[in-house]
């Protein structure tokens, strides 16, 4: 008894602290709703954090269909862009007339299933086919410029010819002297074409924005193409070769757009009875 | 002797909970100041007291200073370990001729400057400890800390103005 008393004067201070302690910190943790909630998150910091990335990944699982719903929203937008008279679907504010009614264009969202982008003749294959809209000679763009037009289609799938192609095409205007010419690829630079046709009346600028003009039934007028990045008038010429630096990187584009221009076929066919 | 330190935790209890808890220095996104001054109470208690009663004497305080907190074990928890850490404090600052019996940890009796390492070490022992179950996770460290140092500092200088004035023998 004598010893235990003395056991208790010597390690008393240890056990009481303990044993006060654990009252203590029992207290605090069933009496605290603070505390209690902290103490029960904090166990679950490991089970949090596996949580978080089961869920990351699960959003990267679901990241395609959002993509795919925010692609179909950007074409709405771009349509109504497109279709808004007097706006242009470029980055430069450029003052331009439209005659055609609002509904003229719509735009089929789609993406690239193959791309063919090492040959003279560059060609991407898209994921949709004539099931899901397409159709042979439709403009294809993305959000910072045009990509080219589809040449072939099937029931799933398009071949699209981009501009960067010795048989494209495409008839453009610079931005403010209503001067069109047409578009070539005629350079190994996959980021420059040629505008030619330009008459040596023109004065040009360095700079100057090529839009789109209209006049095909491919592209509608206004899409921003690039900007001048040079340009000479070869001897004995009466037209201007233009180098252009185009707006987008064609080779490396993803998200792009097909457009239907619902009155195609009446342009056409007034067209082709004038010819006849 | 002993009634001098019972008059005196009562006093410090009740300083605490009735006046100093309702001293907020807090504003809106400064909220790191609490003062408190009852651990005092553990500090003034004569160095020969046994540690077995240091610690309850901490706890008993801790546990009616926590009623009033509406935080039943933080104070508690936090005065408990002062208490027991008390002693070892003791001999550490254990002048070379020890202490005479019946010393109380006094400025009057040891010095300031022992006084002031004396009472900061424990005080500064006591925020920390106490701030860190309050916020129960080291998730908030950066607010334990801050809340520590202003409190600390400030519950030292009320500490001190309660010596100098009342300047007690033991």
């Amino acid at each position: 008894m004598k010893g235990l008393l003395f056991l208790l004067i010597k390690y008393g201070g240890i056990v009481l602290f303990v044993l006060f302690e654990c009252i203590a910190f029992y207290l605090v943790i069933n009496h605290n709703a603070e505390q209690r909630s902290i103490y029960a998150n904090s166990t679950n910091v490991f089970s949090g954090y596996l949580n978080t990335q089961v869920t990351a990944l699960e959003d990267f699982g679901e990241l395609r269909g959002i993509n795919d719903s925010l692609q179909l929203e950007n074409a709405k937008l771009i349509e109504k862009i497109i279709n808004l008279p007097g706006v242009q679907l470029t980055p430069v504010d450029i003052p331009f007339q439209k005659s055609f009614k609002s509904d003229q264009y719509k735009l089929i969202p789609t993406h690239i299933c193959g791309k063919n982008t090492r040959l003279r003749n560059n060609y991407f294959t898209l994921c949709k086919g004539s099931k899901d809209g397409l159709y042979k000679d439709m403009g294809i763009i993305s959000e910072t410029g045009i990509i080219g037009r589809i040449s072939e289609v099937s029931d799933h799938y398009a071949l699209v010819i981009t501009m960067l192609n010795i048989q494209s095409g495409i008839s453009a205007l610079i931005h403010d002297k209503s001067f069109a010419g047409t578009l070539i690829w005629d350079v190994d630079d996959t980021n420059e074409m040629t505008l030619t046709g330009i008459p040596k009346h023109a004065e040009l600028m360095v700079g100057d924005t090529i839009i789109t003009s209209g006049y095909s039934t491919v592209f509608p007028p206004g899409i921003m193409i690039g900007r001048i990045k040079s340009y000479e008038l070869p001897p004995g010429d009466n037209n201007y070769r233009i180098s252009v630096s185009l707006a987008n990187d064609i080779l490396d584009e993803k998200i792009i757009y097909a457009i239907d221009n619902k009155r195609k076929e009446e342009q056409l066919l007034l067209e082709q009875n004038i010819i006849d | 002797m002993l009634t001098k330190n019972i008059v005196r935790a009562i006093f410090l209890v009740l300083l605490q909970v009735l006046i100093l808890k309702r001293i907020d220095f807090g504003s809106y996104d400064f909220y790191y100041v609490h003062i408190i001054v009852y651990p005092l109470l553990i500090l003034l208690l004569p160095v020969k007291t046994p540690n077995a009663i240091v610690v309850t004497v901490a706890f008993v305080a801790g546990l009616f200073v926590d009623m009033f907190y509406d935080s039943p074990g933080v104070h508690t928890s936090a005065a408990v370990f002062v208490g027991f850490i008390r002693s070892y404090l003791l001999k550490v600052l254990e002048p070379y001729e020890g202490y005479s019996v019946d010393t109380s940890p006094t400025i009057r009796a040891m010095g300031i400057s022992w006084f002031l390492s004396y009472a900061s070490t424990l005080m500064f022992v006591y925020m920390i400890f106490y701030f860190s179950v309050e916020a129960f996770s080291f998730v908030y460290i950066q607010d334990i800390i801050l809340r520590t140092i202003f409190s600390f500092i400030s519950s030292l200088v009320i500490i001190f103005m309660y010596i100098f004035i009342v300047n007690p023998k033991n």
